[in-house]
């Protein structure tokens, strides 16, 4: 079993039994445990209600959704609900919406304190994960007076501190300068590289989605592409379609690859791009 | 070159006489050519949005002088107060601005504030309506019941319709998927192209300026530290990197294959242009 199964899950906005205007249509998506996923798709597309239904911010009207083999639209207790909450963290898009205590460790604490756990055990989460996210010298710094990317790293702390298992990022990096960026992903990176825990990162920047071991990309229709990222950004043309692009190096490529020269499909990275295309013209005009 | 406007010497302090003092800006001076799109970059905190507040009257210098025309728009309150119909200012996320009944009536509030008559209040909203891609029964709708990237048109629309001399637009396409991206950069190089206007755009997309700029200047820690064109400020590409700025990823692919021995040339900012200099490399040797 998976550790999160969606199966036949529809949603809408409007009404409670999805006859009209539903934003997720029969979606079915599995992720297992220490999965690194992007997700991508246009403005509107449902990305966002996706994530917000993984830990019951929503509710589904039809479909069930397994986490970690509980099946959370069935009723259950309020304990049950919140061991689920726990284990799916979400990080939303605008640093300055999530974070409201006046110093940074009281802000990571507010979780596990709700959550009655001890406070030693309180200040052993919140150093473990400051240190995680490299925030350790701001842990009594004002959070107002962080950066974008800072306050996104304090807010990725805040969830480690609840001991989640996933990571859901809601464009959490959509409103950040390139340095702030760079910083989240290599945030990203380590919490699912050396933490073990699972990503989801939702996002507009292809740059970014490469760095994913599995990418989805959905339309108002459901799941239109999923697979490893050289799979997905192979397929140039449905990207198109679907009001995305690959990469630019990846996209080069695959012009050349359409206008006849001998260059492979789905080559992603700079330095993979470089080479092939090195290759490709040298076969060209010898 | 004439220049549309420029920045003489301008200094900032946020909180002065506080424990708080930030220098925000720091003698900064800049000139911005007429009809061009001037780009700014640099990390949240380098001073762009506090200059982009005082190009249209809003916050005024500590020291130094904003010339539009030639004219000091701080020489006297009126001056002031009439700076704002000079320089249109579209904030970043616009759309949290829009406020009247349907989409005509927010775009009409500006040329209406500027004392025009009802038809040429009219002309002017369709006109720029059409630009950003709205018309027909768009216009009559609620503004909150457009799509994202639709109501960020709106939002410019409204600026647009009032002619300005000069558009200062902060992130104008932050948080769209890249067809919204598109369709923003789109219609303001329409419009550019059409009107003759100054633009003069912040944006944190290397991709962006070097598709859409022809000259940049880059802000760090409240100094411009480069400004030329856009093959200048890019041709310092190891100054760039220092302050946490990347070429786009299409650029450095190319720098990188010069290295590999093609003989591509250094200023290749967009893969349609990658991919003809390519194909004329190849070309020339049969």
């Amino acid at each position: 079993m998976s550790y999160i199964e969606m199966r036949n899950v529809c949603f809408s906005y409007e009404d409670d039994t999805c006859e009209n205007k539903a934003v997720l249509d029969n979606v079915s998506l599995n992720i297992e445990k220490g999965e690194f996923v992007a997700v991508l798709g246009r403005n509107g597309s449902g990305k966002s209600t996706l994530a917000k239904l993984l830990n019951m911010i929503l509710t589904p009207c039809s479909g069930e959704i397994i986490i970690d083999g509980v099946n959370i639209c069935e009723d259950m207790s309020d304990e049950a609900m919140l061991a689920v909450r726990k284990k799916i963290g979400m990080v939303f898009q605008n640093p300055d919406n999530q974070i409201f205590a006046t110093i940074v460790e009281e802000d990571v604490a507010f979780g596990p304190e709700n959550l009655g756990v001890e406070s030693s055990e309180i200040r052993r989460r919140v150093d473990e994960a400051l240190a995680t996210v490299d925030m350790t010298e701001y842990a009594r710094h004002a959070p107002h007076k962080l950066s974008g990317g800072q306050k996104q790293r304090v807010a990725i702390a805040g969830v480690l501190a609840m001991d989640g298992e996933c990571i859901v990022f809601d464009e959490s990096t959509s409103m950040l300068d390139p340095r702030g960026r760079a910083e989240i992903c290599e945030v990203m990176r380590k919490l699912n590289k050396e933490k073990g825990k699972t990503v989801i990162h939702i996002t507009h920047n292809m740059n970014e989605a490469e760095m994913a071991d599995r990418i989805i990309v959905i339309d108002d229709v459901g799941i239109r592409l999923d697979g490893s990222p050289k799979e997905v950004f192979s397929d140039v043309q449905t990207l198109k379609e679907l009001g995305l692009e690959a990469p630019q190096a990846t996209e080069l490529c695959d012009m050349l690859a359409r206008s006849g020269f001998d260059i492979g499909r789905g080559i992603i990275g700079e330095e993979n791009c470089a080479s092939a295309i090195e290759r490709a013209v040298k076969l060209r005009r010898a | 070159m004439q220049n549309a406007l420029t920045v003489e010497n301008v200094s900032y302090v946020y909180g002065e006489g506080t424990p708080f003092r930030v220098l925000a800006l720091d003698g900064v001076s800049l000139n911005i050519k007429k009809g061009k799109l001037t780009g700014i970059i640099g990390h949240t905190g380098s001073g762009k949005s506090t200059l982009l507040q005082m190009l249209n009257g809003l916050v005024k210098p500590d020291s130094g002088r904003i010339l539009v025309e030639g004219d000091d728009i701080y020489a006297d309150k009126k001056k002031r107060s009439k700076a704002c119909f000079k320089v249109g200012l579209v904030f970043q996320y616009p759309e949290y601005q829009l406020f009247e009944d349907t989409v005509k009536k927010d775009i009409a509030f500006g040329p209406k504030n500027m004392g025009l008559s009802p038809e040429e209040t009219e002309e002017r909203v369709i006109q720029a309506a059409s630009f950003v891609g709205l018309d027909g029964e768009v216009l009559e709708k609620s503004p909150f019941d457009l799509s994202g990237g639709q109501k960020r048109r709106a939002a410019i629309a409204g600026i647009l319709a009032m002619k300005p001399d000069i558009i200062v637009l902060d992130e104008p396409a932050s948080g769209l998927d890249p067809i919204g991206r598109r369709e923003i950069f789109g219609g303001l190089e329409r419009y550019r192209r059409a009107t003759g206007t100054t633009m003069i755009i912040v944006s944190h997309s290397m991709e962006d300026m070097a598709r859409y700029a022809d000259d940049l200047v880059v802000f760090e820690n409240g100094r411009v530290v480069m400004q030329g064109s856009k093959q200048e400020v890019f041709s310092r590409e190891d100054e760039l990197q220092k302050i946490g700025l990347e070429l786009p990823q299409i650029s450095r692919l190319v720098r990188r294959l010069r290295k590999m021995g093609l003989d591509l040339p250094s200023d290749v900012y967009t893969v349609e242009d990658a991919f003809a200099e390519i194909n004329k490399l190849c070309g020339g040797d049969r």
